[in-house]
């Protein structure tokens, strides 16, 4: 017993490459197969075509593994086409909190280019919705950003909402955030929270 | 006639690194831009261009594969040392490998992935490791592969040549036992410990190439993460949750955590270290 010593100098380091590529047809098949694994690698190999994020989307809505799940979202995020982002953001409303946490998580590592989509979440009639759309925006470098958030702030009824919208602007307000953060600590000048993060983020506007 | 020097402007380092990171998933933000324009000028005059657009066309043709590999080489970050983060080796004598072997139903060698191998410090430290600190050498057989995609320090490593530095930290005893010094000065890893390991070259980013590594018992990836981003993070996290085996253990760089980066692994406080266990049941 020990080490094993290695049988061969640099015969192709007796490690194999695969060069073939797995056929498209035949890797939708897989993401239904009742392997794990297969569902896995199929996941993963499906990142390289592009046409493949509406398959990868409805899978990702029955999927219970979670080691699928997320190879899932990984090929979601290297696709990030139209078709990928919006059905991320789609996700954003599921009731299943590890979809939505996942969604959240790979519209924020596919970055600036989901800004837009985002921007019109802001809009959704469910305030859960607006402050996934702004955990988004938290992780995303986009100037318009601030301006999106502000127009949000001057508006918005929902106190949870607006808290989350300060939490933000705390890191990224700069002096034009100023007079609409003072409003709406008006506005909400019942709610300690909002007293206390529209102070943190004027202090750090100063 | 005069040779115009060649100069790599703001466009040409974006396109570079988008290159870069689209075929290693390693990211040079601005902060590297000396670092990298210093490197890419001298490729670029040593692969006999002109410019930056025509070495840039070179490394995007067939053609330029072997010139890639020379790029990759030089922008890559080789420093290590033997020893390096010894904690880390005694959890795994103690804590990592006891449970391995505790649940072990066959006698099929226990197997080691050791990515980044740099120049070779890493795995021959783990091999002396293993020899000189785990009882259960003498019971199981070991498998050590290590890899890199850097292919000049996969051959100095295969060389097993280092220099005093490199072994500062290996205790006296083990540097009389596993090394020679060379008359310039060097220290000659031993052939039993060159011949104990395999070397290959690997893109950790490519999942043509790491689909074979599989059925792993311990995975060391220390200090590599660092050079990536979210998303190829991430990537190589699954890449290693498909290469080991279930209950296998990875180890990371003391300033790496992997549940920043997935939530497939279970973390594992052992006395001696932080490490990240792929779980027994498939998640």
């Amino acid at each position: 017993m020990g080490l094993i010593k290695r049988q061969t100098e640099n015969k192709s380091d007796g490690i194999e490459k695969r060069s073939r590529k797995r056929d498209f047809a035949g890797l939708i098949n897989q993401l239904s197969s009742s392997s794990a694994k297969e569902r896995r690698w199929a996941a993963k190999d499906l990142a390289s075509y592009p046409e493949a994020a509406r398959a990868l989307l409805d899978r990702l809505e029955v999927e219970e593994s979670a080691s699928v799940r997320e190879v899932i979202f990984s090929s979601l995020i290297q696709i990030k086409d139209d078709v990928a982002i919006s059905g991320l953001v789609d996700l954003l409303r599921s009731e299943d909190v590890s979809l939505r946490n996942g969604a959240v998580e790979a519209l924020r590592e596919i970055g600036a280019s989901v800004g837009p989509y985002v921007k019109k979440m802001l809009e959704d009639p469910d305030p859960d919705v607006r402050i996934f759309a702004i955990n988004v925006m938290d992780s995303i470098d986009l100037p318009e950003i601030e301006e999106w958030l502000l127009n949000l702030i001057d508006r918005e009824q929902n106190v949870n909402v607006c808290a989350v919208a300060l939490e933000v602007l705390c890191n990224i307000g700069t002096d034009k955030s100023r007079g609409s953060i003072e409003k709406l600590k008006e506005r909400f000048k019942d709610e300690p929270y909002i007293q206390y993060v529209a102070d943190i983020a004027l202090k750090n506007i100063d | 006639m005069v040779v115009k020097p060649v100069v790599i402007t703001d466009y040409d380092f974006v396109k570079f690194k988008e290159l870069f990171y689209k075929k290693t998933g390693i990211k040079f933000d601005v902060s590297k831009r000396y670092f990298v324009d210093k490197r890419l000028v001298e490729r670029i005059e040593a692969s006999g261009c002109s410019s930056f657009r025509e070495y840039y066309n070179l490394l995007r043709s067939p053609e330029g594969m072997k010139e890639f590999q020379e790029l990759i080489n030089v922008m890559t970050v080789n420093e290590s040392y033997f020893f390096r983060e010894e904690y880390q080796f005694k959890c795994l004598v103690k804590s990592a490998l006891p449970e391995i072997v505790s649940r072990k139903k066959d006698t099929k060698p226990i197997r080691f992935w050791i990515i980044p191998s740099a120049a070779g410090e890493e795995p021959y430290s783990i091999a002396i490791y293993l020899l000189e600190k785990w009882d259960g050498i003498d019971k199981w057989d070991v498998e050590l592969i290590s890899s890199d995609i850097d292919t000049k320090v996969l051959d100095q490593a295969k060389r097993g040549l280092y220099s005093k530095r490199a072994v500062q930290y290996v205790p006296e005893k083990y540097l009389r036992k596993y090394f020679t010094r060379t008359a310039d000065g060097y220290y000659q890893i031993c052939d039993d410990l060159r011949q104990s390991i395999r070397f290959t070259r690997v893109n950790l980013c490519d999942p043509n190439e790491t689909r074979s590594y599989r059925d792993f018992d311990i995975i060391f990836c220390r200090n590599l993460l660092i050079y990536f981003d979210d998303v190829s993070r991430r990537l190589a996290a699954e890449t290693f949750y498909d290469a080991l085996k279930p209950g296998g253990f990875i180890f990371l760089g003391h300033s790496e955590s992997m549940s920043r980066i997935s939530s497939l692994y279970r973390i594992r406080k052992f006395s001696e270290a932080i490490i990240y266990q792929k779980p027994l049941e498939e998640l």
